[in-house]
């Protein structure tokens, strides 16, 4: 460690909304405002020119006028291989997340006075390997250092515990940001955050429950229009609508009703919106998180018989709605608390962040140590030191990083398998299913998951191994219900002629990183099939690519 | 032979001819006479009696329509002219027999036309109502029997029909619908039968949903769940899976989703029907959906027979007053739905929107019971927006008063009672407070005492008429517009009013003092604390005022007002304290000096008469008071302006620099003190602006001045040491400036502007200028002398008009036959300094070096030297 300020930071990087933190010298998460004095940043990016991009509420606004160079919810597509091209130029879903990164990063330093490089990031619950790799990935083509991937309801009950202290609770963490939603369940110790089981929908957030308002409201103004005139033409206007409706159901959960001046197409009205219309228009979208939470429920019973739920907090500033405390407390008999929606993540996330370097250090500076006595020693020297690059103190420290983290798994995996349970099988065509080894909500690291499988053919020479992960939010064993991993197959050849139902041994671990390994064993030769997957979108040459090219953007608020 | 029934023949033979066209009867005479094949003659006989029978008594009969009577009269008619026609072969079988092949044989062309034009109209659907098939007759004058009308729709592959008045909403809300259709169309899923359970083809669902082979759970909640359940395994798919979520919710929500589907298969069949898309192409468009062709083709059958009803009627029209809160509306527009079916759907959504607004009335009542007035209005506010065309529920949403305010508390301000409390959060702006006061308790309505503040503003007001010295109550009540006041909310207080205003002065031994007191004051004491004393009661002259002779020069006063309380007691409020400090009589201001300084500013300088503040008022006129004479404040404001500026001390002088216009003024120093203004002295004083840009340009023992006059300047003033002069624009104009003879020496010339006013000079700043001596001249001549062999001579002799102190010199010899114009230019032969003498000529000596003419020798002066050096005749300088 050089001897400069240490300043490590936690990111909240939002579907609608991010947030950056770091903790200040007295232990506690601070967020750092962005030029416009605010503590959030729209996550909404807007390509100027080849050379300038502009993040924040002004390209927000900006995509009033220049909607076909604004992009936004780039949250959504991570992990997929879209791609958009302004000036000549192609990015992906993890470049322009990395230039919301980088406006972050500056405005954390202009407000620390410190330089951003230590990072932590916060992905949803239910993201998969691709999505977090796909944000890792991001924060390396900002420039970033990301030391770790933190789930957001784990950031947020860990900013709730140092907080208010609670002692050992079971807690839901239901988040509904702005365009993914979570259900986590969390138990918190003084010495431990372990996840025990989460669920959720990557496409459901309040950017939803905006586009049933933006759809409502201009039906509502289409009837005021002439005939003849086309309101779809008028891009500023179905732009506008975008920020208004957005406006309008923030308003909504302050007001019991709001009236709303709509003008375009050469009219204008006002159209009077309720409460109680905007919770009848989103209802099924509500429904669907009282859905999800069941089925979180029903999986922590038979995970944990006896487990109840001690506390319900909500995350995600789209959980601020009062249909969502009132549903809770309808179908649960919860009362739900509401601690710091906005910012509960990213405060989390700084926590996490500060607690993940104490713990390299001290780490390393055992791994280093001659013996016990002087490892012990080493690790409060490093302590020291950090406390005193920091400025946190050393108790302050200590306990941050005492505690453990634990997550599950998200998403099953398994190996793809022939259908022998017919009995005619052998007469028709190979039919396929995945065999899930792992499954979603296994804590994490999984340790060893065996199966033995077998040849189907007489004399088979060769053996084919195919690697899947649950695609949909349950598992199912149909291969339309999974997906393929890219690197994720392989075979084991020049076997001998084998006979049917030669037993083929096969292991399969996923470690707390979320790294896959796989050993297929043919028994008879003992030939061995390894393959690890660390599943990504990009490979190395293309994050290096992107990075050059985001370097060279000059990047603004 | 069967036997004849006259009710069945009218239905069957008659009535059908009840909108008959044509002017000819059909001329189908067997079905008219009822005869039937293989009757003998005596049954044909008997026959023809009973249908004449049954016409006569037909075509008399008051208990039948007039349109029946007509008919049996035409039959009457045609009879007779049948019988004279045909005569008595009208009565036998074999006519008959006859008659009926040969119609056979005609008819046939008629019902192929008839075959021909129902293909071609209703072929594509193969089906025709028979609204559209009598009126097809009608218009083809198609006289056919029914077996005939039937063979030319099995000809033409025509089936009768009875169209389906199939669902014309969704049952979800107008926004929710469209999201589910879009969210199909993402989906790429034709129909909500094709989300629910896959491609389903053939299968049906206009009266019950039915498919080959069955699915399970049908069009039902279970059906959803399951579907759900299937695609929640999956990814990339969340267009279906919004589009069940809403189906989930509907399906809750008691919403039929059959109908639900039917509406969706049907919605853009409607509108492309209402586009004048042909039969064909929708078809093709339900067939691609899965739905049954059998069903597709009822389905247009039964759109095209829909009638064209307005937007705003029907079920759909109840939903959309509905969706407006127009719930009144809604239940009289129900009632004229002739539907049954839309009619119960409209009686469901107005029921439930019904039943919405009964329970927030009833949650409204019960919460005005225990008092939460707050919560009763929103409760009323919501179901207002559910029904806003209720007058009693409008009305209702009137009488709720509003919250009570919170926190009410009172103290004493001034001679009043300063009543203040919080307003809750859901107080609007237009929220309106009435504050009341009355004596011995808090007020209980709004009209239970003295109004003191009534209307909206800020939560604080201050009762100035407050009574003093009894327990005094006051309540505030909140209500909006004239809707119903809330409740009350106080406090008590005994007013205790200290006396206010006091004003003391103390002037040598003398302490006057007055203030001001509440009416209802019964007394005041006052108390006054000196050194070594305290607590010694001052005389008053009445409860307002006292004059009393004091020893020392600082006392200190306190003022108690006392009140008689309802019980007889006295109560006293707050002592007020004031000092009083002696000082001496005010003295005027005896002296003022006024100079003018750069600014135009004004310098004001007078002697501080004693600790007394000094104020200098500038004014066009004269003060109209005398040297010492006090004046009111009220009388010297009205005097001119104060001045204002910077202060400074010296000693006891002080002076204030201030700016001031140009002009003429009167300044006046006025001495302040608490009894009042002494006038003081009084100064005339005029700045005017002083010229610019002044030069001075020597001519010889004379200079000349040149400046920039002001604008308002006529004359100015020149002066330096020794003289002066005055000079007006038109002499500056004429001499070309301002000449003057100062002597040769420098000196200092000072320029003022003048400007002329009624009642004096205004002058401005002087502006001086240094002029700078005159330069002394020397003069030198030159002598050369050359030798032939061996260096020459040169002989300088200089003298000075007037003497002249260490004087520079540089004599320099130049080649050639350009004069040198600088040392520079030529070789440098001797440099001294000499002290020249007025009357004493300075001679130098150099060699010369040999030269060939010709060359030059000259003197020069070094830079800056303070001396003329005046040159001989060029003869002299040139040596040829």
């Amino acid at each position: 460690m050089t001897e400069t300020n240490l300043r490590v930071f936690g990111i909240d990087l939002g579907t609608t909304y991010s947030a950056i933190a770091h903790v200040d010298e007295t232990g506690r998460p601070t967020v750092c405002r962005n030029t416009d004095s605010l503590e959030t940043t729209p996550s909404v990016v807007y390509f100027e020119n080849e050379s300038n991009v502009v993040v924040g509420s002004v390209a927000k606004n900006t995509a009033i006028t220049h909607p076909d160079r604004v992009v936004s919810l780039i949250k959504r597509e991570m992990g997929s291989a879209a791609n958009y091209r302004f000036d000549d130029v192609d990015h992906t879903p993890e470049s322009i997340s990395a230039l919301i990164l980088k406006q972050l990063a500056q405005d954390a330093a202009e407000h620390t006075g410190s330089a951003v490089s230590q990072v932590v990031i916060t992905v949803p619950a239910y993201f998969g390997m691709l999505e977090r790799d796909a944000t890792k990935n991001a924060g390396r083509i900002a420039g970033l250092d990301v030391i770790g991937i933190v789930p957001e309801p784990v950031a947020a009950a860990l900013h709730y515990e140092a907080t208010t202290h609670p002692g050992e609770r079971t807690i839901l963490v239901y988040d509904l940001g702005g365009g993914t939603f979570d259900t986590t369940v969390i138990r918190v110790s003084a010495t431990e955050i372990s996840v025990v089981c989460t669920d959720g929908d990557d496409r459901l957030g309040g950017a939803d429950w905006d586009a049933r308002l933006r759809d409502h409201l201009f039906e509502r103004f289409a009837q005021q229009v002439p005939p003849g005139v086309d309101l779809e033409d008028d891009e500023e206007f179905l732009q506008s609508l975008v920020t208004i409706s957005e406006d309008t159901k923030k308003q909504l959960s302050r007001a019991e009703s709001r009236p709303v001046a709509l003008r375009g197409a050469g009219a204008s009205a006002r159209i009077d919106v309720t409460r109680a219309q905007f919770e009848d228009l989103t209802k099924d979208l509500l429904d669907k998180t009282v859905d999800i939470v069941r089925r979180t429920l029903a999986t922590l019973t038979e995970k944990e018989p006896d487990t109840r739920i001690d506390d319900v907090l909500l995350v995600g500033g789209s959980s601020s709605m009062p249909a969502v405390a009132q549903r809770l407390r309808a179908e649960f008999g919860w009362e739900p608390r509401l601690h710091d929606p906005h910012l509960a993540v990213a405060k989390g996330a700084a926590l996490f962040a500060l607690g993940r370097v104490v713990h390299r250090e001290v780490d390393q500076a055992r791994a280093e140590a001659a013996d016990p006595v002087s490892a012990d020693a080493a690790a409060a020297a490093a302590v020291d030191t950090v406390a005193a690059r920091t400025g946190i103190s050393v108790q302050t420290l200590e306990s941050l990083s005492a505690k453990d983290t634990h997550n599950v798994l998200p998403k099953a995996f398994g190996v793809k398998l022939v259908d022998t349970s017919a009995p005619d099988w052998r007469d028709k065509p190979p039919s396929y299913y995945v065999e899930h080894l792992v499954h979603a909500n296994d804590r994490l690291p999984t340790g060893d998951r065996t199966m033995t499988a077998g040849t189907v053919r007489e004399n088979q020479t060769e053996i084919e191994i195919e690697l899947y992960e649950q695609s949909g939010v349950v598992a199912g064993p149909g291969l339309e219900e999974n997906k393929a991993l890219t690197d994720g197959a392989g075979a084991i050849t020049g076997l001998p002629r084998l006979p049917l139902g030669a037993p083929v041994d096969i292991r399969m671990e996923v470690d707390e990183e979320g790294l896959l390994r796989l050993a297929a064993t043919e028994r008879s030769t003992g030939k061995e099939l390894t393959i690890e997957v660390r599943v990504s979108v990009l490979g190395a040459e293309q994050v290096a690519e992107a990075t050059r090219v985001i370097s060279g953007l000059t990047v603004s608020s | 032979m069967s036997r004849f029934d006259p009710r069945a023949y009218e239905d069957a033979v008659v009535k059908p001819l009840r909108r008959w066209s044509s002017r000819e009867l059909p001329d189908d005479l067997v079905t008219r006479y009822a005869v039937e094949p293989g009757m003998t003659d005596a049954q044909l006989a008997n026959r023809l009696v009973e249908v004449r029978a049954l016409w006569n008594k037909g075509a008399t009969s008051t208990g039948k329509a007039a349109a029946i009577r007509g008919i049996y009269k035409a039959f009457l008619t045609a009879d007779v002219e049948l019988k004279a026609r045909e005569g008595a072969d009208l009565d036998t079988a074999a006519w008959w027999r006859r008659f009926a092949a040969r119609r056979a044989s005609s008819r046939q062309g008629e019902v192929d036309d008839l075959a021909q034009t129902l293909r071609a109209t209703f072929g594509t659907l193969g089906l025709v109502a028979a609204g559209q098939l009598e009126a097809t007759m009608r218009a083809m004058s198609a006289s056919l029997a029914p077996d005939e009308v039937d063979k030319a729709l099995l000809a033409a592959g025509i089936r009768r029909e009875v169209p389906l008045d199939l669902p014309k909403t969704s049952g979800l809300q107008d926004t929710v619908y469209r999201t589910l259709r879009a969210r199909l169309a993402d989906a790429r899923m034709g129909s909500v039968v094709e989300l629910l359970h896959g491609e389903t083809p053939g299968f049906r669902i206009l009266r019950s949903f039915s498919t080959t082979p069955p699915s399970t759970g049908g069009l039902g909640l279970a059906a959803v769940e399951q579907a759900i359940d299937r695609a929640n395994r999956r990814s990339g798919n969340q267009a279906d899976r919004e589009a069940l979520g809403i189906l989930a919710s509907a399906a809750r929500g008691d919403v039929d989703l059959r109908a639900l589907a039917v509406f969706h298969l049907l919605d853009e069949i409607r509108q492309n029907h209402a586009h004048g898309v042909p039969d064909a192409a929708l078809l093709r468009q339900l067939r691609t959906s899965g739905l049954d062709d059998a069903e597709a083709r009822l389905a247009v059958f039964s759109v095209r027979n829909e009638t064209a009803v307005p937007r705003a009627s029907g079920v759909t029209g109840v939903g959309e007053l509905l969706a407006d809160g127009k719930l009144v509306a809604a239940r009289q527009l129900m009632a004229t739905i002739g539907s049954s079916e839309d009619a119960a759907a409209a009686r469901a959504l107005v029921d439930r929107q019904t039943e919405q607004v009964v329970a927030l009335r009833v949650a409204a009542r019960e919460s005005l019971r225990t008092g939460a007035e707050a919560e009763a209005y929103h409760q009323l506010r919501q179901a207002a927006v559910l029904a806003v065309d209720d007058e009693d529920l409008a009305a209702e949403l009137r009488r709720v008063p509003p919250a009570p305010v919170l926190e009410v508390s009172t103290a004493q301000e001034g001679m009043g009672v300063r009543v203040s409390w919080r307003t809750p959060a859901d107080h609007s702006d237009e929220t309106g407070y009435r504050v009341v006061r009355r004596p011995d308790r808090v007020p209980r309505d709004p009209d239970d005492g003295v109004p003191v503040r009534d209307g909206p503003g800020a939560a604080v007001t201050v009762d100035g008429k407050a009574p003093a010295g009894i327990t005094v109550g006051y309540a505030v009540f909140a209500r909006v517009a004239d809707g119903a006041w809330s409740r009350p909310v106080g406090g008590v207080i005994v007013p205790l009013p200290p006396v206010q205003d006091v004003r003391i002065t103390h002037e040598g031994a003398v302490v006057n003092a007055q203030w001001k007191v509440h009416p209802e004051t019964a007394e005041v004491e006052v108390t006054r604390q000196s050194p070594g004393h305290s607590g010694v009661p001052v005389r008053l002259t009445g409860r307002t005022s006292f004059t009393e002779h004091v020893v020392g020069d600082e006392h200190g006063y306190s003022f108690v007002a006392r009140y008689r309380r309802s019980d007889g007691s006295m109560g006293s409020s707050p002592a007020v304290l004031v000092r009083s400090t002696g000082v001496e009589r005010l003295a005027p201001v005896p002296a003022l000096r006024i100079t003018a300084v750069a600014g135009p500013r004004v310098a004001i300088t007078w002697r501080k008469p004693g600790p007394a503040e000094v104020t200098i008022r500038r004014a066009t006129a004269p003060a109209p008071w005398g040297f010492g004479e006090t004046v009111s404040t009220a009388a010297l404001v009205e005097h001119g302006e104060e001045v204002r500026g910077d202060l400074g001390d010296d000693g006891e002088w002080r002076t204030l620099t201030a700016a001031v216009p140009t002009g003429l003024f009167h300044y006046t120093a006025f001495t302040h003190g608490p009894a009042g203004v002494l006038r003081g002295q009084e100064d005339v004083f005029g700045v005017a602006l002083p010229v610019t840009a002044v030069a001075a340009r020597r001519l010889g023992d004379r200079h000349v001045l040149s400046w920039t006059w002001p604008e308002d300047a006529g004359t100015a003033e020149v002066s330096w040491p020794g003289g002066s002069r005055r000079i007006t624009r038109a002499q500056y104009r004429d001499e070309g400036g301002c000449g003057l003879d100062c002597g040769s020496g420098q000196t200092v010339v000072s320029v003022v502007g003048v400007v002329a006013s009624a009642g004096g000079e205004c002058r401005s700043v002087p502006v001086e200028v240094v002029v700078a001596g005159r330069v002394p001249a020397v003069r030198y001549t030159v002598a050369v002398s050359r030798r032939l062999f061996g260096a020459g001579q040169v002989r300088v002799r200089l003298t000075a008009d007037t003497p002249v102190a260490r004087c520079s010199v540089v004599l320099v010899v130049a080649p050639g036959r350009v004069m040198p114009l600088r040392a520079d230019q030529g070789q440098v032969l001797l440099r001294e300094t000499r002290d020249i003498g007025a009357a004493e000529p300075v001679e130098l000596v150099a060699e010369l070096p040999r030269l060939r003419p010709p060359f030059w020798v000259r003197c020069f002066l070094p830079d800056g030297e303070p001396v003329r050096l005046v040159d001989p005749p060029t003869a002299q300088l040139k040596v040829p």
